[in-house]
């Protein structure tokens, strides 16, 4: 197996495993973290892409993808703060106002 | 590129990004008054500007590869923009002039406004993040009502799932193809590489995701009905108008593939039929709204699968007699102090004794977005239905109508709660009239509507 298939092997594990994390953990702050993989396993997936293609733009977007994940997480923690003020817990269970 | 190519291209965006810096600065200042007007008056002179620069034909590409503007985005600039102007005049008995909610609309326009103009992923990534991220903040405003913030979660947790499967999808993409333009997409499209195929599979499920299509709508009923009135009408119109616009862009006029024929006519048709069924048991206007609007989602991916061409104008059209009936009903819903009570479906009862005028209004609404003759809605989806037909998709076609005459009953019921039955309880004391902002917004609204209604062809000749 060559680096490339390897890396883009890592990276796509990496992805299902947030993607995964997401759908099943029931923990706020695990769900949060599990964003931030499937974020992660995607800038692995594009260094290489950029490496082998020879390109920059691949590496450029990764820099885009740094400054929306922090904003997105900077949204997400004042929400986690308000819910957790509101309830004392954690887990998304409790937070069944909406039907969904 | 010149700089002054620069300045024109983009004047709509430079107007939006000078609105936002001065209401921040009014903001840190601690003078917020008049800055509802302010906002107001840069959504309008930039959607007028982008109106005038799509009938002179201007097109120039200030940032080659990244950046281009032509007639097709400018129209779609000043139409969204225009429909983001009756729903800052309605903000006024949620936010009043104070709080962050304006230039968090702005920021989330100028989101838009990049994308209509994105000739690459990276474009279109960074403008799809800058619409979303403020409306999950929007969402949260509302956060008198301990719903709002469980409600700002959910459309966060999976806007950023949504997120997370639109750049796999672009970077399986770039592996495949060695660049981000959009260009490229298209050839993606009927390509069977397994790793395009992928990619294509990814990035549409990410704007299924966005615009709420079945099986990916969880959110959006939490979403719409934890936020207060303006959100949810900006949610429904300008934030959907804007997911299936870029989309637009990016299927380009590349007849549809095997591929997403599947995907394009199936999952839209379960949503339509889904969306209208469910909505028939909702007790919350704006969940209704919700799934009414997953079933207009429904109705706007199956122009898709009509000839390229044509699909641009039907979306369009679409688009104008959808947001234009939603913002009318939203805009005359009468203001009242408890937001959950006047949410309730059966506040509704008896309406049209207590204010006649709203009660048309909503009544005309919901007969157009149910589709009935002489309204805009029944010549939008006759346009769609029709491409659908000429393209070959005639069970498709026949599916979806058939689904869209399940949705009758629920927006035949609205009207059924406000001219037939006696109100409930006194509640309706604490209604009162709404302000005549909230009034200006209904009739931009209704001058719009019978423009469309009345006219058309004419109305058709100009996208």
């Amino acid at each position: 197996m060559d680096k490339l298939q390897f890396l883009v092997f890592v990276s796509v594990a990496l992805f299902a495993l947030g993607l995964l994390g997401v759908i099943v953990r029931r923990n706020l702050l695990v769900m949060l973290m599990c964003m931030e993989l499937m974020l992660n396993g995607v800038n692995l997936s594009l260094v290489s892409f950029a490496q082998q293609t020879g390109t920059a733009s691949g590496a450029v977007l990764v820099f885009l993808i740094f400054v929306v994940a922090a904003a997105e997480i900077a949204v997400a923690i004042p929400i986690v703060l308000l819910l957790v003020r509101r309830k004392r817990t954690l887990e998304t269970d409790a937070y069944s106002d909406l039907k969904g | 590129m010149s700089g002054e190519a620069i300045l024109i291209a983009m004047m709509p965006e430079h107007l939006l990004l000078a609105g936002i810096v001065f209401l921040i600065v009014l903001e840190i200042a601690g003078s917020t008054r008049g800055s509802q007007l302010l906002s107001v008056a840069v959504v309008a002179a930039a959607a007028a500007i982008a109106a005038m620069l799509h009938l002179q034909g201007y097109s120039a590409a200030p940032f080659a590869g990244q950046f281009s503007v032509g007639p097709g985005p400018f129209l779609a600039k000043a139409v969204v923009l225009a429909l983001a102007v009756p729903v800052l005049l309605m903000a006024r008995d949620d936010f009043a002039d104070d709080g962050p909610f304006y230039p968090l609309l702005l920021s989330s326009l100028y989101g838009f406004c990049l994308m209509m103009s994105a000739d690459s992923f990276l474009t279109l990534f960074l403008g799809l993040e800058i619409m979303s991220v403020p409306v999950y903040v929007m969402v949260l405003l509302a956060f008198r009502r301990p719903e709002s913030v469980e409600a700002a979660l959910k459309y966060l947790v999976l806007g950023g799932t949504a997120t997370a499967l639109f750049l796999m999808g672009i970077s399986l993409f770039y592996g495949g193809k060695g660049t981000l333009a959009l260009s490229a997409f298209t050839s993606a499209l009927s390509s069977t590489d397994p790793m395009a195929t992928t990619a294509v599979v990814l990035v549409l499920v990410a704007f299924f995701l966005k615009a709420a299509i079945v099986p990916f709508h969880a959110w959006a009923p939490d979403a719409y009905e934890g936020a207060s009135i303006p959100v949810t009408a900006f949610m429904a119109t300008v934030v959907k108008a804007g997911v299936v616009l870029a989309a637009l862009r990016l299927f380009g006029t590349a007849p549809v593939s095997p591929l997403t024929i599947d995907l394009l006519a199936i999952l839209p048709l379960v949503s339509i039929v889904w969306g209208n069924l469910t909505a028939m048991r909702q007790t919350s206007f704006r969940r209704m709204i919700a799934y009414s609007s997953i079933a207009h989602a429904g109705y706007l991916f199956y122009a898709f699968l009509g000839a390229g061409p044509g699909r641009f104008q039907a979306v369009v059209f679409y688009l104008i007699a959808y947001a234009l009936m939603n913002l009318l009903a939203f805009a005359s819903i009468p203001s009242g102090k408890d937001d959950t009570a006047r949410d309730n479906l059966d506040s509704m009862k008896g309406l049209f004794h207590r204010s006649p005028y709203a009660a048309l209004m909503i009544g005309m609404a919901m007969l157009s977005l149910a589709g009935i003759p002489p309204f805009p809605g029944f010549v939008a989806k006759f346009l769609i239905f029709k491409n659908v037909m000429a393209a070959g998709f005639t069970l498709y076609a026949v599916l979806g109508l058939v689904g869209s005459y399940l949705g009758i009953y629920f927006y035949l019921r609205v009207i059924q709660f406000m001219f037939m039955t006696p109100a409930a309880q006194p509640a309706a004391a604490a209604e009162r009239e709404s302000g005549h902002l909230a009034l200006s917004a209904g009739a931009i609204c209704l001058v719009g509507t019978v423009l469309v209604a009345v006219f058309p062809g004419w109305v058709m000749s100009l996208l």
